[in-house]
């Protein structure tokens, strides 16, 4: 019998991949040889073939046992944490227009304290969080520079509590200077920086507290100092209209300034009033100008992030679990103030998992139970869609917000998931008919 | 029916698309993907079966 959960990615000749959404092991069909294998009339090559990617199965049971295998598997993750976010600051001396931070989190003008800091190695020490082998620790805010004598601080503990951990900070590099980038050089940090592009589009969101002088000419000053210092960076570009309408420019900026790599930063739209037929407007659009960016960046050696992420969980031939690793359970956010969340950007007292000062405390919150048990490798509706190898389910609370959906089901993000998953196979498709040529790809 | 092998699907995208690991550190995103690479689909069919069996 068919599994449960093959689906189908149409592709542009009337073509169909057809597979499992958990295996993600494809063979490509017409719609009538679709129908003819959903008929059972299946000959005995096509019969190994199909056994084999998961696309049939023995029974109900068979089929069922191995949804189970996959959903137990991910319940087994639970509590083990490969990103740590340390909120340095809970301030920032720029007020974009976008930002995810003011919208949510309660800003008191606080950096964190070297007793935090203390608090959270003890509770590491004595077990009570469980670090994965690679976990991450990401330098966050506000702004962190504002707070750089905890950074040292922090830098210093986790060099002797944990030498082998990763490190990064995220900054709008207003306050980076030639010293602090060899610092982080020395240190090991990974540096990556929040600019979206040339003059007429950082300025246009990026800007000010006191409005004056533009954000733009002082960031890409101090970018010159890491182009020159060998240290590891990277550029953090969120998608707004602007980018996508002067994509052009953006991409001719892109080949003159030349990070290693560039992560793109789709808006959180939970965090603005927004309809829900705009939200997901944007997320279809946010997808076509990624899979292009993809490409360009691509010609230009430099590596795009997100889409080559849904890649690589496709070759994996196994659905990522969460785009979101605060959602799955395997992130932690540590406050200026000491308390403990999953999510940076999503901070209150009815998600907290208790603070670094209390040992006691620490607890998963219902909130946080209940987006892991919507994952989508939780819920039944998602297991049938033909983009859950690379989905994750975007942001759960935009889900709640702007979809206002008990699920937690972000519907923008479903249709990005989608128009990226058909780009994908598509591909594989042209690249098996040999459309395209290998130093194209 | 048209069967990939895996080989073909590995080799439709470039080196670079198959190196995940230089994406993840320091990306300086907002969103940080949940990353467990848990089980091989060689592994579940073979527990699958030992277990129906």
């Amino acid at each position: 019998m068919l599994s449960s959960c093959v689906v189908s990615t149409k592709l542009k000749d009337g073509m169909l991949a057809v597979y499992n959404s958990i295996f993600c092991d494809p063979v490509f069909m017409s719609s009538e040889e679709f129908i003819t294998v959903s008929d059972g009339k299946i000959t005995s090559d096509m019969y190994g073939i199909l056994k084999r990617k998961g696309i049939l199965v023995d029974d109900e049971q068979d089929d069922l046992y191995r949804i189970d295998f996959v959903r137990e598997k991910v319940r087994d993750k639970i509590g083990t944490i490969n990103f740590v976010i340390m909120m340095m600051s809970d301030f920032c001396n720029l007020s974009c227009d976008y930002c995810i931070e003011k919208q949510y989190n309660i800003v008191e003008g606080k950096c964190m304290t070297n007793d935090v800091i203390d608090g959270f190695f003890q509770m590491v020490s004595s077990g009570l969080i469980n670090l994965a082998s690679n976990v991450e620790f990401i330098l966050y805010g506000g702004e962190p520079l504002l707070n750089l004598n905890g950074i040292k601080y922090f830098l210093d503990r986790k060099e002797i509590a944990l030498p082998e951990s990763k490190c990064s900070i995220v900054t709008n590099a207003i306050l980076l200077d030639e010293e602090l980038v060899y610092f982080f050089k020395e240190r090991k940090v990974n540096v990556g920086i929040s600019i979206d592009g040339p003059k007429e589009i950082t300025d246009c969101h990026r800007k000010y507290k006191k409005g004056n002088g533009s954000v733009y000419d002082d960031v890409q000053k101090n970018l010159s100092y890491l182009c020159e210092s060998g240290v590891e960076w990277s550029l953090s570009i969120t998608v707004t209209d602007e980018l996508m309408n002067k994509k052009d420019r953006f991409f001719k900026w892109i080949a003159e300034v030349r990070p290693r790599t560039v992560a793109f930063n789709l808006l959180k739209l939970s965090f603005a009033p927004t309809e829900a037929t705009i939200a997901t407007d944007y997320y279809k659009d946010a997808s076509y100008f990624l899979v292009e960016a993809h490409m360009k960046l691509q010609e230009m050696k430099i590596t795009e992030r997100d889409i080559t992420r849904k890649i690589g969980y496709f070759l994996e031939h196994q659905p990522v679990v969460s785009d979101c690793a605060a959602a799955s359970l395997n992130q932690l956010t540590i406050n200026t103030n000491g308390d403990i969340h999953a999510c940076q950007c999503y901070m209150n007292q009815m998600n907290t998992f208790g603070s670094v000062f209390d040992k006691t405390s620490y607890t998963i919150p219902m909130t946080s139970l209940k987006m892991f048990e919507n994952l989508p490798i939780n819920r039944a509706s998602c297991l049938k869609c033909n983009a859950l190898p690379i989905c994750g389910g975007g942001c759960l609370v935009q889900g709640k917000t702007v979809y206002c959906n008990d699920k937690y089901l972000d519907e923008g993000y479903c249709e990005y998931a989608k128009n990226i998953m058909t780009w994908i196979f598509q591909r594989l498709y042209d690249s098996f008919r040999g459309d395209i040529p290998l130093e194209g790809r | 029916m048209i069967d990939i092998p895996d080989t073909q699907i590995q080799t439709a995208f470039s080196a670079e698309e198959n190196d995940i690991d230089i994406i993840i550190m320091g990306s300086g995103s907002c969103v940080n993907p949940s990353r467990m690479f848990w089980y091989t689909p060689k592994e579940i069919f073979d527990d699958a079966e030992t277990q129906t069996a």
